[in-house]
């Protein structure tokens, strides 16, 4: 009787822990490096070749990954890296703010990127890169 | 009745008082996330309906200006925050309020001693409910609503080959419906943020930086936002507030966040309410934020 209760019980609890997801997002990472060094501080951006949903995380110590419930749907991205040169400017009330930091990553693997990720369903999606300072990406 | 018989008092037996208090743990489990999504669902009401009273205002200034409110105005001399405050009731703020529209460079900015009564207010109609208070700045709050600055970034620039095609808020500029060629209920007026912790900026809307939102980055975004200098940016991923420095390929910008399930409120043009899922195309999200991009929007 009172097992029975147990049980039932742990039923009620247990329901509403089935999650559907009706895109289907995978979780991603990886390992990025500048130079051959971890790369320290970053984001890298997923966007859609066609329409759909972007995603991204930040990067640091050279790796990055994206949870499930944030990742990408199955398709193809453009990937882009981008980093901040890490000076820090004095810090102040917030007023006027148009001093922004340079981008430290070549413009080929940002704003003119031609670097493309698949992702794929029910597979462990990875994606490493070395970034060059000087020069085109290897891929 | 024969003498020394007393009449049989049957009581509960231990088997039957667990079964009755397992029979009401059960129910009280039922109940009680019940109620607590009862509560959140009336701070989501509440929130939404903010939206709207501040969409209704917009249109009241719309109205007696024939424009929006500017966006916001040189350094740090008020934002439209300051321009909506007699349209939100809160007529003695305005009055109080000094030297917004930044007519004199040596007057009080929103963090001058005379403007600290004003900035230092909570005003609850900018307020959601369900997320946190924050001052992160000489005790000045934090809200929730932000404009609507455009498909790209705080600059309103090109971002990732990504053009900038029009908002209905700028810097230092006002733009009424007639600027809005791809229609009032197709581009977005305001949306929620949400707050950072401690100094981190974001809700910071008395300052010029994050009174507003682009649509550069889509509904609760895991790609940061972008703040100027990482001081006034934690970045917390798992609270839904990643952050980032703004760098010259991306620079100043931030996403619309909410603490509800799901997507974010925003406010049209129109002046109406929506509820958009996180899960929106981002094609559909970028032409809602445009002003003049001329795209067909789909059902969002």
């Amino acid at each position: 009787m009172i097992s029975r209760l147990v049980c039932f019980l742990g039923m009620i609890l247990l329901m509403g822990c089935g999650n559907s997801d009706p895109l289907n997002r995978q979780a991603v990472s990886g390992k990025i490096t500048l130079d051959g060094q971890p790369l320290n501080n970053g984001t890298i951006e997923f966007t859609p070749v066609e329409n759909g949903n972007p995603s991204g995380a930040s990067i640091q110590n050279g790796e990055f990954s994206i949870p499930s419930e944030k990742g990408l749907p199955p398709g193809d991205y453009i990937v882009r890296i981008s980093a901040s040169d890490p000076n820090e400017k004095p810090v102040e009330a917030p007023g006027e703010s148009h001093e922004i930091a340079p981008e430290l990553i070549p413009e080929e693997y940002n704003v003119k990127s031609a670097l493309r990720f698949h992702v794929d369903a029910n597979m462990e999606n990875v994606f490493d890169l070395n970034v060059e300072k000087a020069g085109s990406p290897a891929s | 009745m024969a003498p020394g018989h007393s009449p049989s008092r049957r009581g509960f037996t231990l088997i039957e008082l667990l079964v009755v208090i397992a029979i009401i743990a059960i129910l009280i489990a039922l109940l009680l996330p019940a109620v607590q999504q009862a509560r959140e669902a009336a701070r989501r009401s509440q929130c939404k309906n903010n939206l709207k009273q501040l969409a209704l205002g917009m249109h009241n200034y719309h109205d007696v200006y024939r424009k929006f409110p500017v966006g916001r105005y040189s350094c740090c001399w008020g934002t439209w925050m300051v321009a909506i405050l007699p349209y939100i009731e809160q007529t003695p703020l305005f009055q109080q309020y000094q030297n917004s529209g930044g007519n004199d460079a040596t007057g009080p900015r929103y963090n001058g001693t005379a403007n600290l009564p004003v900035t230092r207010t909570r005003l609850s109609v900018l307020s959601c409910p369900s997320d946190k208070d924050n001052r992160p700045f000489s005790d000045i709050t934090s809200h929730n609503y932000v404009v609507n600055y455009g498909n790209t970034s705080y600059a309103q620039g090109t971002v990732n080959n990504v053009t900038f095609k029009g908002a209905p808020f700028g810097n230092l500029k006002a733009f009424g419906f007639r600027d809005i060629p791809d229609g009032t209920t197709n581009t977005l007026l305001m949306a929620e943020v949400l707050q950072g912790n401690g100094r981190d900026l974001r809700g910071f809307s008395w300052w010029g930086d994050a009174s507003q939102f682009s649509t550069y980055l889509t509904p609760n975004s895991n790609l940061p936002d972008r703040i100027y200098t990482s001081f006034y940016c934690n970045n917390e991923p798992d609270a839904n507030l990643p952050c980032d420095v703004s760098n010259s390929t991306n620079p100043t910008m931030f996403a619309s966040r909410s603490p509800h399930e799901g997507g974010v409120q925003v406010a049209l043009c129109d002046g109406s309410g929506r509820f958009i899922s996180e899960n929106i195309d981002l094609d559909t999200w970028r032409a809602l934020g445009s002003a003049k991009g001329h795209e067909v929007i789909s059902e969002f």
